[in-house]
């Protein structure tokens, strides 16, 4: 018999999914160098590029709380565990993915300011977030971690709502999704600045941990009793 | 290593439709279990509710005294497969499959599971959506005796499997019952090819338990009187009729109830041969409609 592994995260929700966010964000990466070398080429390098790519690293992160809670809690429950330790240890994911994505996005803020210092571009923001350079590492670190955590739960929510009740259940955990995702957004400041100004860490953190937690509890509420149905063979 | 399962008043409903009715059986555990039923009869809704699939509506049930849904002590215990395997990732490699069953249950065999796959001719590097439906349910089959769970249960797990794999199958599930007792309970309309393996049957209908027996007693509630057709006529007069067959003057009538040694006795004066009767006819006998 072969002996029982003890959890890790490292293996959660399945083996080396944490190297997915690696490898996205090595590909947008090269995607900004190249953009901004040909901005350089044939036009003016006037303000960050990777600013604008972390919209897609918020999509990611909205596909991964999909994928997570629409895929994995039934294969966790079909192999014995209870959907309380399945919801418990994909919390615990969340924050770990929100965390090494937000350490990815901050290095590659520090590598865009580094390559546009060296080339005597200015490295300006669109907005005043917690941060207002690509050089402050905190701030930025604290920034992303709440917003692809929003974005996160809201998919994890979304796809336990399709899960329990089909597409009309949207209809009424959309606009909570939607809710928890702007209202982290404001609180940091990259949503709605002339609303509140530039962000607080204080309004961040009781939006972006708030936000998850609510939506954390709602995508609880539907999971608890949530039937595996018989998938199409 | 074999706990009881214990099924009181369980009650699952759909909407307006209840798929289990007030069901209620125990069975000790240790043993090959049939569980059959005609289509929509509540076999798959009664597994779904063991395996803490699905919460019952009403009712308990209980695996080793205690309660099933999100009690991980009894859900690591318990293993469904389903007939679609729908219980793994279709864009997964059976390697990354069987890995994640490895994580997950508690008594995984991996040197069993790698026997397995080579004797069902399964490759670990395939991914699962291009397997087809016979290999789908061969890997079904692996994963749920490599896990060793229990009570493992195999709902229609034979579905799209070519014959020599059903019997494979049957084999190995055999082999390791003996090798390592536990509670298999085999959901299944192949009564005639899979019935060799049952120690004990539960019949279930719209949702209610019509019947649950050892095989060899439910057996032996029949018998088929064969010989010339006047004389099996005479002796079988009176009694419940589950078939007949005749070619030319011989005829052999089986027939259902309580079976008295007198007609027995009368039976083999007559000179008519007295043969077991089949459990598919049993069960059509015991789950037949009345017409409308």
């Amino acid at each position: 018999m072969t002996e029982r592994r003890a959890w890790s995260i490292a293996r959660f929700p399945e083996p080396g999914a944490l190297a997915y966010a690696v490898l996205i964000w090595l590909g947008l990466f090269l995607l900004s160098v190249l953009f901004v070398a040909g901005r350089a080429i044939f036009g003016t390098v006037t303000g960050s590029f990777w600013e604008h790519l972390t919209q897609v690293l918020r999509w990611f992160a909205f596909g991964t709380g999909i994928w997570l809670t629409g895929v994995y809690l039934r294969l966790h429950v079909a192999h014995g565990r209870t959907r309380r330790d399945f919801l418990r240890r994909a919390s615990v994911y969340l924050v770990a993915f929100a965390a090494v994505l937000a350490a990815l996005t901050t290095v590659g803020y520090l590598l865009e300011l580094a390559l546009y210092r060296v080339a005597g571009w200015p490295h300006r923001l669109t907005r005043d977030y917690l941060f207002t350079s690509g050089g402050e590492v905190g701030p930025i670190l604290l920034t992303y971690v709440l917003v692809y955590l929003a974005w996160a739960v809201a998919g994890a929510l979304a796809a336990a709502t399709f899960r329990r009740l089909y597409w009309y259940g949207l209809v009424i955990t959309a606009p909570l999704a939607v809710a928890v995702v702007a209202a982290t957004e404001i609180g940091v400041g990259a949503r709605f600045a002339n609303v509140t100004g530039s962000g607080s860490v204080g309004l961040a953190l009781a939006s972006g941990i708030g936000g998850f937690a609510v939506a954390l509890a709602a995508t609880w509420a539907l999971a608890r009793e949530m039937p595996l149905r018989e998938e199409a063979g | 290593m074999s706990p009881p399962i214990e099924v009181a008043d369980l009650r699952l409903r759909y909407g307006n439709v209840a798929a289990l009715d007030g069901l209620t059986f125990t069975l000790d555990g240790g043993k090959i279990y049939g569980l059959l039923g005609r289509n929509g009869s509540g076999k798959t809704s009664l597994l779904s509710v063991l395996a803490a699939f699905c919460k019952p509506s009403g009712g308990t049930v209980r695996i080793g005294g205690q309660p099933v849904f999100e009690n991980p002590k009894v859900t690591s215990q318990v293993c469904l497969i389903r007939s679609t395997c729908d219980t793994v990732g279709r864009s997964d490699r059976v390697e990354v499959a069987l890995s994640f069953a490895a994580d997950l249950r508690p008594h995984w065999d991996a040197e069993y599971a790698g026997t397995l796959l080579d004797r069902f001719g399964l490759s670990p590097r395939k991914t699962i959506g291009s397997l087809s439906r016979g290999q789908r349910s061969a890997l079904g089959a692996v994963l749920g005796l490599a896990a060793r769970a229990p009570v493992t249960l195999f709902d229609e797990s034979h579905l799209g499997m070519d014959v020599p794999t059903r019997y494979l199958f049957y084999d190995e599930l055999l082999s390791d019952f003996i090798a390592h007792p536990r509670t298999f309970v085999l959901s299944t309309h192949l009564i005639d090819e899979v019935g060799a393996l049952f120690e004990d049957v539960v019949i279930i209908d719209r949702g209610r338990l019509v019947l649950h027996e050892e095989v060899e007693a439910l057996r032996s509630r029949g018998v088929a009187v064969t010989g010339p057709a006047e004389a099996v006529d005479r002796i079988v007069n009176g009694y419940p009729v589950l078939g007949e067959r005749q070619l030319g003057p011989t005829k052999s009538t089986t027939i259902y109830g309580p079976i008295h040694d007198s007609l027995l006795e009368r039976a083999r004066a007559a000179g008519l041969e007295l043969g077991p009767v089949g459990l598919q006819d049993l069960f059509i006998h015991l789950t037949e409609k009345e017409p409308a």
